[in-house]
């Protein structure tokens, strides 16, 4: 039997999930004795050719991730489920849209204004450089995770995947050993599972920022007030932001039974403040916590805006 | 499921004058998983009921939707027929299309568009839908009967009268409530105490009823059929199997409180019995009053005490019962007389409030029943009662009308005149409610025989000049203006909710009205239960009531009381909170959503639904934040159902 075939590939994203793979440290070396890299244009020169040439299904696996911008994005994204036997979305952007998916909150012609200015200098999908044809891939409406564009078999979340997840698979593929499709490559519980920090199952009275306070270690975050997604998002990764002092930004997605992660988390919030008084007061004072929220968007939905139910502004479609 | 059932019911006109029902099961039928509709003039009339009954044995319906009222009216009607057809009656669903639509809507078309997007989303619901069991639990025996007054003393008999095991508590050192402080009651002038003291009698020697006096409920745990109640005996500091009643002590000790029992007209040592006919018989000492328990010691009532019955080092005594009932019969109080200074109430002795003259009233009274005014003792021989005072004021005072004032007003009047058969008595008042069995014929007796003046008209003031009470009134039917000079005003004050009502609201669970009487689960057909399955209601607590409707409530809630322990086991739905345990991480949100403390994260890190505690609310599942928290046959995935049909396009 011949070596286990490999493809991976970037689309909309930052690069640092690339960088991750090279984080299972010695295990790379098993990899490279029973994988071959077969694409990946961030290591290896390959052409977009070659990889038509090679026959449908016959990539054992692909690793994609990034999330869908560009039509260059989708394109790629559907040839390489055709030619991959697995596809896997790696990363949060693969999964949900991830940070390029707060893209969605501005319309395509608002980014192209910021950047461009004018609409004449705006870039055109076709054009004519010193005499040659240049062909840019169009600039799509929204982001789009890859989920949305075609059908994926397994997911490693994260921002980038965590060692421990990104292992579990290679593991599992060197062995023969993957799971049945669809899973995922993280706990099925939330963090709150895995996080040593102990909650008193107390009301948020108030509401602060990371730098704004020294949280004590023991207690959790949510407790002392500072949003941690923990709640809303998957284990697995062992609870290393709140560990390090930092709340959970909810990168590894929220769990199977959860469709919109930002929406359940603020969900649980809403349910969560309160001062004790009554009435008007209380709803009062219920408002003035919820107001210390700066960036809504940003905080619940740093990773899922494109695959929430909203999917992000609607402005350019209605108007 | 696929092959549901729909069923449209016209309910007369009132859905079918703005619901085309037939285009509604047409439509219907043509929704995949459905496999037979119609429609029918009543479904919940008996043929109505065999019609469905048939069709789900005739097509093998394996879920079942009815399209007409607010499911608070029939489901359970309907539910049942699904279960008398064989199947499974969390199968069958109601889409109301009366409340929600017809009703509310006069365009045909839009409603019918509308009813049509309503069945839908029920039949994507029963699509989800499992079969569910009820839970049947098991529960105590006992009822805890909270207030001894007359609704409490009626509701303990009955319930011991049944056979159960009654534990009644009461605030005070006596039962008897208020009722034992009047004279004489409406319309009948029977002696309040002659019919009172037989039943208190019979409550202290009831081989089912434990009474516990001077005792306050102080926790309460759990759910209907499984109450655990926690209860303070407070230290009367006398042992009443030693006391003797000899009232030695009394006569020795040397503090002096204004009786509660007398209204304050007279003092009370603070060793004291309320009243001589007090149940149970025997001496309590007042320890906010008493010198002894204070570091500056005084002995004398122990010195002279033979039996040795009073115990200085008598502490709170806590009892912990598990009740499967419980029944609220706090009662009332009056609203404050200094409260209404424009009455002078408060300042000037000789203005007072009904209780205080129905003790003037009674034979057994500070005044052995001779109407003697407070400052001086003199015999009034001009009274004015001035009603609704306090009542029927939304601007200064109470909303309400306090409901019992204009008949004891009456009889006080009469009563008066009998013990006064040379006075005057005058009664203002707004308009005289008299409803009730001989009631309007007591009135009228009272004003025509014996020739007591009603004045229809606000009193505005009330002043001292000299040794009289001056009245500043209005006669509206003749429109002049009216200046009384009289001996004694008594005010008919409006009832308050009791004041322990809203501490005792949130031990219990249940919920007051704004104006603090506890609200019950439904003005008209409820009236005795509370929204808290297993709590009921008596008497005034509930509302300002009188004493015949106070027996009745008494008795009713005993009633519903005993249907529950009568029953083998409770019944309790099973529409509860799921945990999906592979999911939760234990974070504990829904734990502090649960208002029934239904919720705990256990031992594994899992949070663990006491299914019987829940009432599937749903505050937990809104709140988790993992997906792992469901409600059983509406769960998120059955919602996203719904709402997709309900926003399709056409």
């Amino acid at each position: 039997m011949g070596k286990i075939k490999v493809g991976i590939y970037w689309a909309a994203s930052c690069g640092g999930c690339d960088v991750s793979l090279l984080e299972i440290d010695e295990q790379i070396l098993d990899v490279a004795a029973k994988a071959d890299f077969v694409f990946w244009p961030c290591a290896t020169d390959t052409k977009y050719s070659d990889l038509r040439a090679y026959q449908d299904g016959s990539i054992d696996v692909v690793l994609f991730n990034g999330a869908i911008r560009t039509q260059e994005n989708h394109d790629l994204a559907r040839l390489l489920r055709d030619k991959a036997k697995h596809l896997v979305a790696y990363g949060s952007c693969a999964q949900m849209g991830g940070v390029i998916g707060l893209a969605n909150l501005s319309s395509r012609k608002e980014i192209f204004t910021t950047l461009f200015g004018e609409k004449s200098l705006w870039p055109q999908e076709e054009s004519n450089q010193d005499g040659y044809p240049l062909h840019l891939p169009a600039f799509l409406e929204r982001v789009l995770p890859l989920v949305d564009v075609v059908d994926v078999d397994y997911v490693i979340p994260g921002c980038p995947p965590p060692k421990e997840m990104v292992s579990k698979f290679f593991e599992a593929l060197l062995e023969g050993k993957l799971p049945e499709i669809g899973a995922v490559f993280a706990a099925e519980k939330n963090l709150c599972d895995e996080c040593p920090r102990e909650r008193k199952e107390e009301r948020i009275t108030r509401i602060v920022r990371p730098h704004e306070i020294e949280p004590k270690q023991d207690s959790c975050l949510l407790d002392q007030g500072i949003i941690c997604m923990g709640p809303a998002t998957r284990g697995g990764c062992g609870a290393v932001c709140p560990l390090a002092n930092m709340p959970c930004t909810g990168c590894a997605g929220p769990t199977a039974n959860i469709t919109d992660q930002g929406a359940t988390m603020l969900n649980a919030i809403a349910s969560l403040i309160g001062t004790g008084l009554e009435g008007e007061e209380e709803l009062e004072a219920e408002e003035a916590i919820l107001a210390e929220i700066d960036d809504v968007i940003g905080t619940f939905y740093r990773f899922s805006l494109a695959a929430s139910i909203f999917k992000g502004a609607q402005r350019e479609q209605r108007g | 499921m696929s092959r549901i059932g729909v069923f449209v019911c016209h309910c007369g006109m009132n859905i079918e004058r703005t619901v085309d029902t037939q285009a509604v099961a047409a439509t219907l039928s043509e929704h995949s998983g459905v496999v037979y509709t119609t429609d029918y003039n009543y479904l919940c009339a008996d043929p109505g009921q065999r019609l469905i009954k048939d069709a789900i044995v005739e097509h093998k319906l394996d879920g079942v939707i009815v399209a007409a009222c607010s499911p608070t009216m029939h489901e359970p009607t309907f539910r049942r027929v699904a279960e008398e057809a064989g199947l499974n009656p969390y199968l069958c669903e109601i889409a109301n299309i009366r409340e929600h639509c017809s009703w509310v809507h006069k365009d045909r078309d839009r409603a019918t568009q509308k009813a049509i997007r309503i069945v839908k989303t029920l039949v994507e619901k029963v699509r989800g839908n499992q079969p569910l069991e009820p839970l049947r639990i098991d529960h105590a025996d006992k009822c805890l009967v909270i207030g001894g007054g007359i609704a409490g003393i009626q509701a303990a008999l009955d319930v011991a009268e049944s056979g159960f095991e009654v534990i009644l508590v009461e605030k005070e050192p006596s039962i008897g409530g208020h009722m034992a402080q009047l004279s004489e009651t409406f319309p009948t002038l029977d002696c309040s105490q002659c019919i009172l003291t037989p039943k208190m009698v019979e409550v202290s020697r009831h081989p089912n009823i434990r009474l516990l006096t001077y005792s306050e409920v102080v926790e309460v745990s759990g759910y209907i059929g499984n109450y655990e109640v926690k209860i303070r005996k407070n230290p009367t500091y006398v042992d009443p199997d030693k006391c003797n009643l000899c009232g030695d002590c009394e006569k020795v000790c040397p503090k002096s409180v204004g009786s509660e029992f007398e209204r304050g007209l007279i003092d009370r040592k603070a060793i004291y019995i309320p009243f001589e006919q007090a149940i149970p018989s025997s001496y309590t000492l007042d320890e906010e009053a008493c010198l002894g328990l204070h570091p500056l010691r005084c002995n004398e009532c122990a010195k002279v005490c033979e039996p040795n019955a009073i115990d200085y080092d008598m502490r709170p005594e806590y009892i912990e019962e598990s009740v499967g009932a419980i029944i609220v019969a706090t009662g009332y109080s009056l609203y404050p007389i200094s409260s209404l200074g424009e009455y002078g109430g408060g300042q000037i002795p000789d203005v007072i409030d009904g209780l205080q003259f129905e003790r003037l009233l009674s034979a057994s009274g500070p005044t052995n029943g001779e109407v003697r005014r407070p400052s001086d003792g003199k015999i009034p021989k001009k009274v004015v009662f001035i009603q609704c005072a306090g009542s029927r004021d939304p601007e200064q005072h109470n909303a309400y009308c306090s409901k019992i004032c204009c008949m004891y007003t009456a009889k006080h009047a009469l009563l008066y005149r009998h013990a006064v058969p040379d006075g005057e008595a005058v009664v203002f008042y707004i308009d005289v409610r008299a409803g009730g069995k001989g009631y309007e014929e007591f009135t009228q007796h009272a004003i025509e025989e014996e020739r007591i003046l009603y004045l229809r008209g606000k009193v505005s003031k009330v002043y001292r000049q000299d040794d009289r009470v001056v009245v500043w009134g209005v006669d509206t039917l003749s429109s002049r203006r009216v200046e009384l000079e009289a001996d004694l005003v008594v005010l008919a004050i409006s009832m308050n909710p009791h004041p322990s009502n809203l501490a005792l609201s949130k031990v219990l669970k249940i919920s007051c009205g704004a104006e603090g009487f506890f609200k019950e689960a439904h003005p008209k057909l409820r009236p005795v239960e509370s929204l808290t399955a297993g709590i009921f209601l008596a008497g005034a607590a509930q509302g300002p009531k009188d004493i015949p409707e106070v027996v009745s409530q008494g008795s009713a809630a005993a009633v519903k009381a005993v249907a529950l322990l009568t029953k083998d086991k409770l019944v309790h739905s099973p529409e509860v909170v799921d945990i999906d345990e592979l999911v939760c991480g234990g974070c504990g949100i829904c734990v502090d959503m649960c208002p029934y403390n239904a919720l705990a994260v256990n031992g594994a890190g899992v949070a663990e639904v006491n299914e019987v505690l829940c009432e599937g609310c749903g505050s937990c599942v809104s709140a988790c934040p993992t997906g792992a928290a469901q409600l059983k046959n509406m769960t998120d995935w059955q919602f996203i159902e719904m709402i997709g049909v309900a926003l399709q396009d056409g």
